[in-house]
């Protein structure tokens, strides 16, 4: 047994573009409890086999996470599995050029190691919220006006050091505390909250998608945040993470 | 509160419609601005031509295509029939397996091109270094110059297809109507051009741009705010002003976007 001083568990909830099959989702996430690595990512729409590329962003940090600064080694393998895939498809002319443009996405991923120190990684609107006795950090964007359009994207054509040179990496290292909740959300779910902070609606939720128990419930949030207007019609992808419910039990206990 | 305008979203369920209108008259027989060495008919299907192909390239997903836009062009110029009189020719310019098509939905158009042509063009690889590469141009619509420039009636071809489309699809982005031209039509063209106006969804009025194509080689004018930004070379001013009068305002959205790829846009551009 190893010296791990916290224990958690997550689980994510997805739910695809309104209109869109679940074949045509694009978001990517994955949690490994065990050695409490996470990454979620969210395939740009406007380029081609976007959800390829995320799942091996996501795939491979849970595998190996990247090094702060560490892309140029990190990113060619993805690249180079990404290129050979789609150079060998005989595309019609249109998607053989937009495929030509590359693939994009945005990415997060953290690692909680077993002292409870953790560090988050980031390139674009993807976000991570940190809830801690009610006060929520948010990461990378806190601010509504900070999701534009265009966000930082890592590219599955573009030189493996892009991200370094055109400063996209973001990084928040902090520690776990008892209690500490954490969300992982693809940009229009994260837009959505980010304006709950703002406007601080937080205790008059009418659907409140974070705290779902399940997938039809958490469907039917984003069905009604969607009607209402609040969310942007985008996929959408949650990574909820939480002390293990016994690891909370035996910290109660043992307060005095 | 006001009503939020130019914000429908464009999917496979909601699809817009862009029309363009294609100036086919005699004048295109000029030069070709900067390009002196091409005809300004030969401009202008180029211009067409790598329209609808990007076009084709956003709409592309995957390995498919997603019928985000229904595409029409209208080309429009006059013949002389058996007894040199002009008659007015306005009518669709697709061709071959789309013959006669109106609207086509974007992946039939992307399947359908007349045929490719091979163009040589410098280009810069992912690493940033510049590369002659051999494009494979598909085409739609070859140049042609001919004749009278009948764009009120050309407008009012739109303006049916538009009303069609908006009928089918009441809550869908507002059709967009480009022209591509030189600008000198033989009736004035705008009462037609506000009636076109006029048409909307429930999104907002129908959009109209001009592409103003000379033989002159100014500089370029691109997204004016105001009357006096435009050419003031003598001729292409007054054809400019005409232009400029009749089109759309480009909504915010429009702006933000082209703000977002690094451009700046006036008011009331």
């Amino acid at each position: 047994m190893s010296n791990r001083k916290i224990d958690v568990v997550s689980h994510c909830f997805s739910v695809p573009k309104d209109g869109h099959s679940t074949e045509e989702y694009e978001d990517f996430c994955r949690g490994d409890d065990e050695r409490m690595r996470y990454a979620i990512g969210d395939g740009a729409t406007e380029s081609s086999f976007a959800k390829d590329w995320v799942q091996l962003l996501v795939n491979r940090f849970i595998e190996n996470p990247i090094e702060s600064k560490g892309w140029a080694e990190w990113l060619p393998p993805l690249q180079k599995e990404w290129c050979a895939k789609i150079d060998a498809m005989t595309l019609p002319w249109f998607a053989e050029e937009k495929a030509a443009i590359g693939a994009y996405a945005t990415f997060l991923g953290l690692v909680i190691q077993d002292d409870g120190s953790w560090r988050a990684i980031a390139v674009g609107d993807s976000c991570l919220f940190r809830i801690r006795a009610g006060e929520v950090t948010p990461f990378p964007i806190g601010r509504s006006p900070e999701f534009r359009s265009t966000p930082d994207l890592i590219g599955a054509r573009l030189p493996a050091d892009d991200v370094v040179s055109q400063n996209k990496e973001k990084l928040l290292d902090d520690t776990w505390a008892p209690g500490d909740q954490m969300y992982l959300m693809t940009d229009a779910l994260a837009h959505w909250f980010v304006n709950q902070i703002e406007e601080r609606r937080h205790f008059t939720w009418e659907y409140n998608p974070l705290e779902a128990k399940n997938l039809d419930e958490f469907t039917s949030c984003i069905t009604g945040l969607r009607a209402a207007k609040q969310l942007k019609n985008d996929d959408v992808t949650l990574m909820v993470i939480k002390d293990k419910p016994e690891a909370l039990q035996q910290i109660v206990m043992s307060t005095p | 509160m006001a009503v939020q305008e130019y914000q429908a979203e464009i999917s496979r369920r909601n699809p817009t419609c862009i029309v363009f209108l294609i100036d086919q008259s005699a004048s295109m027989n000029g030069k070709f601005g900067h390009q002196p060495e091409k005809k300004l008919a030969e401009g202008v299907a180029d211009i067409l031509n790598d329209t609808l192909a990007n076009l084709c390239i956003r709409a592309s997903r995957d390995a498919g295509m997603a019928d985000y836009f229904y595409l029409g062009i209208i080309r429009y110029h006059s013949i002389k029939d058996a007894s040199q009189m002009d008659v007015n020719r306005v009518e669709s310019a697709l061709q071959g397996a789309l013959q006669g098509e109106k609207l086509a939905p974007i992946s039939r158009l992307a399947l359908s091109p007349l045929r490719v042509k091979e163009v040589k063009k410098l280009a810069k690889d992912p690493m940033g270094r510049e590369v002659t590469k051999t494009n494979r141009q598909q085409v739609w619509v070859e140049p042609h110059g001919e004749g009278n420039t009948p764009l009120a009636e050309a407008l009012a071809m739109a303006a049916d297809w538009v009303k069609g489309f908006i009928a089918g699809h009441p809550g869908c982005f507002p059709p967009q109507v480009i022209n591509l031209t030189d600008g000198r039509p033989t009736t004035d063209p705008r009462p037609n051009a506000k009636a076109l106006c006029d048409l909307r969804s429930s999104d907002g009025n129908v959009l109209f741009f001009n592409v103003h194509i000379t033989d002159k080689a100014l500089t370029t004018v691109e997204y004016p705010g105001t009357e006096a930004v435009l050419p003031q070379e003598e001729k292409t001013a007054k054809l400019a002003r005409l232009l400029y009068g009749m089109s759309s305002i480009l909504p915010e959205k429009y702006r933000v976007m082209a703000q977002a790829m690094g451009m700046t846009l006036p008011d009331q551009a």
